[in-house]
């Protein structure tokens, strides 16, 4: 559990997800699995779970799971947050400067009727680029967004107290 | 005292870091094509130069949402008269 502040000051307490979360959290996003690939995709979220690489906000409004596939890179799984970006940059800030401090990199495969202009302001700008060839994931720098993040928070005069 | 055109620049230098398209005086903020996590970046930025959301931090989400539809023009008055605003004794 970790406890931690967003950039407008609100406080948030991410917490990893468990077994008992995947049914809950797929049905979010449900309508982008394709339906052959249910099954293959809950085995991911669970191996997720198992790794201890799967965080939610204790509120529930957002969540990401993610696997390592190097020491420093990692798949994302799933992520879910509609409309509710503060939220979703404080899971993202407190997962990866308090949790997780070795996953430099995270790559996303979108799914059907998602588009990259959801998610441009957190992803790299070559990866936009690059979409326009077929089965291109969109990469988070970890590094980067952090950095991002940080300036933000100093300028906003909100300390980290993660 | 900083000027609408200089506000406008500071805007599209942090639309540019949200990669997003820029702006003109005349356009909306919608124009620039953010994604709502760069909305947020966006305002969360400038409100650290311009203290210009009165939204406390739960409400922000929301604000972020309404503030998409905000015309460039109001946009640079609203960080325009903050500043005047705290220039005053």
């Amino acid at each position: 559990m970790l406890n931690l502040k967003g950039i407008f000051g609100k406080s948030y307490t991410i917490v990893p997800c468990t077994l008992d979360d995947i049914e809950p959290h797929f049905a979010k996003i449900q309508d982008t699995i394709e339906s052959h690939t249910v099954a293959e995709f809950k085995q991911k979220m669970t191996d997720a779970v198992n790794d201890e690489s799967a965080f939610m906000l204790s509120d529930n409004s957002c969540y990401l799971y993610y696997l390592n596939y190097a020491p420093r890179c990692a798949m994302g799984i799933a992520l879910y947050g509609k409309g509710v970006p503060n939220e979703m940059l404080s899971l993202f800030y407190g997962i990866f400067k308090g949790i997780d401090t070795h996953t430099l990199k995270i790559d996303f495969h979108m799914h059907a009727g998602k588009t990259v202009s959801e998610y441009k302001s957190i992803v790299t700008e070559a990866s936009i680029r690059r979409q326009i060839i077929p089965g291109q994931p969109l990469v988070v720098k970890v590094d980067q967004l952090l950095g991002k993040l940080s300036t933000i928070y100093e300028k906003r005069g909100v300390v980290w107290d993660g | 005292m900083i000027t609408k055109r200089e506000i406008l620049e500071v805007i599209n230098d942090l639309i540019a870091a949200e990669k997003g398209h820029p702006v003109t005086m005349d356009g909306m903020l919608s124009d620039a094509e953010l994604d709502s996590l760069g909305v947020l970046m966006l305002m969360a930025t400038l409100d650290a130069e311009f203290p210009i959301l009165t939204a406390t931090g739960e409400d922000m989400g929301k604000e972020d949402m309404e503030l998409r539809n905000i015309s460039i023009r109001d946009l640079v008055v609203k960080c325009k008269l903050s500043v005047m605003s705290d220039a005053k004794p």
